[in-house]
């Protein structure tokens, strides 16, 4: 809860019994949904994603005592339909502008300077099966990546989609170091 | 079409904006209510992002990704990133490659080379010696005719390593190549600690340029020297960095790149 909206401690609690009669399972779905919310405006290309989805938890929140009582189905949907007015709204203050220019393929600039040496430290640190296999996975050969990728899975004994969700969890572990390295918080 | 390969399609529809009202609510449904979607839309995104990196989308994809994807810093720095992990990919993979391959031969066929070896079996002695010194003097003449020409002149510049934050004061070395130098000879000054490795390999970086393969034409503990042909080089800023070989396999960055301007 932030403490500049404009939401009660009752009405807080009152959100949270809505959620779950478990307080920490509530919790967690609070968090969930705040997520959510976030990817949703992002994907509906607001750059202001974390904003709205703050201003959408504050909005169900102060209607929470009332709504929840009547309320039949899955919380979540109606979080939704509050989020669709927010972006409605929002679109008005803040009309979308024409975004900029991709990023260059390959500079020589001291942002990708940088986020390659934190890359290079932040896959050493990965476990050498990790590090292999990431190597592999993003080889940029174009025509023959799928079947490579196939093979990979084959090799490893697992099917192509837990091939996927284990090279996106290396992933992003990768990029939660390089965050860390570029912002001089990663532990030495 | 699958229904898993179904539901794939629409999200990456759903990611490129291109989703009428009422798929793009079913879509958004499932985010907000379904554990596992959020994931799968993660790793949708990131796949989208490798095939836009990988040059695979569409015309169409590519100018939506541009227009509708791109429009939040999150998703430009994850470009950046993949863009960054696939450089590192490919650069591993060469330098593997450099050792000797363990590549399958194609398998024989009974096509061309059966009836090659056929043809070859059916000479005697003299044709074959003949055939054989024609190919062997074929062969010479070829190599002579696509040897490297040598630069003859050069520009010889000594550059020491910067950081790569050049507000901290990596500025790049000012270069006026004379019109007759043929090549830039770069003498980049090892940082401490490198030097011991048995070979390097180094990339030319312009402004909004892809890395390219420079040649390495010598090293010692201290210098490692690089040509650059003069031809190569518009006026703009250069980075070089390089790559040395380790010892357990693979390469590592030699810290910090070597900036300079051509004017």
């Amino acid at each position: 809860m932030k403490h500049n909206s404009p939401v009660t401690q009752a009405a807080f609690d009152s959100l949270l019994s809505w959620l779950d009669p478990d307080r920490d399972l509530a919790a967690r779905k609070y968090e969930q949904i705040r997520l959510r919310l976030i990817k949703l405006f992002t994907c509906r290309g607001r750059p202001d994603a974390e904003d709205l989805a703050d201003e959408t938890i504050d909005r169900v929140t102060v209607r929470a005592p009332e709504v929840s009582r009547g309320y039949v189905g899955d919380p979540c949907l109606y979080f939704y339909g509050v989020a669709h007015k927010v972006f409605l709204e929002s679109l008005r203050r803040r009309p979308p502008r024409a975004p900029a220019p991709p990023p260059a393929p390959d500079a020589a600039d001291e942002e990708a300077e940088r986020e390659y040496e934190c890359l290079e430290r932040c896959v050493e640190r990965l476990p050498p099966e990790g590090r292999e296999l990431v190597l592999e996975y993003y080889r940029s050969e174009r025509r023959e990546k799928i079947d490579r990728r196939r093979e990979l899975a084959a090799r490893l004994g697992i099917a192509p989609n837990a091939l996927r969700i284990r090279v996106h969890r290396l992933r992003a572990s990768l990029l939660e170091c390089v965050r860390a390295c570029l912002a001089g918080t990663q532990p030495a | 079409m699958t229904p898993q390969a179904e539901s794939q399609r629409e999200i990456r529809d759903y990611l490129l904006g291109g989703l009428p009202q009422d798929a793009q609510r079913r879509v958004e449904e499932r985010l907000l209510t379904e554990e596992a979607f959020m994931d799968e839309l993660t790793l949708a995104e990131e796949e989208l992002i490798d095939d836009y990196v990988g040059e695979r989308l569409s015309a169409r994809e590519r100018a939506d990704f541009e227009r509708h994807f791109l429009s939040t810093e999150e998703r430009r720095t994850q470009l950046r990133f993949a863009r960054a992990l696939g450089r590192y990919a490919d650069a591993a993979h060469a330098t593997k490659s450099g050792a000797p391959s363990a590549a399958r031969a194609p398998e024989a066929t009974g096509g061309f080379g059966a009836r090659l070896r056929a043809f070859w079996a059916g000479l005697s002695f003299a044709p074959r010696a003949g055939l054989a010194l024609a190919a062997v003097a074929v062969v010479v003449f070829a190599l002579w005719l696509a040897r490297p020409a040598r630069p003859r002149s050069f520009y010889a510049l000594a550059l020491s390593a910067s950081a790569g934050d050049r507000a901290a004061g990596a500025q790049g070395v000012p270069v006026r190549l004379p019109p007759d130098a043929e090549a830039l000879r770069l003498t980049l000054s090892l940082p401490e600690g490198a030097g011991a490795s048995g070979g390097y390999r180094a990339e030319l970086l312009s402004e909004g340029g892809r890395p390219e393969r420079a040649a390495v034409a010598a090293h010692d503990a201290r210098t490692v020297t690089v040509v650059v042909p003069a031809a190569a080089l518009a006026r703009g800023r250069y980075a070089v960095r390089l790559f040395e070989s380790a010892p357990q396999g693979g390469e590592r960055r030699v810290p910090g790149s070597y900036f300079f301007d051509v004017e």
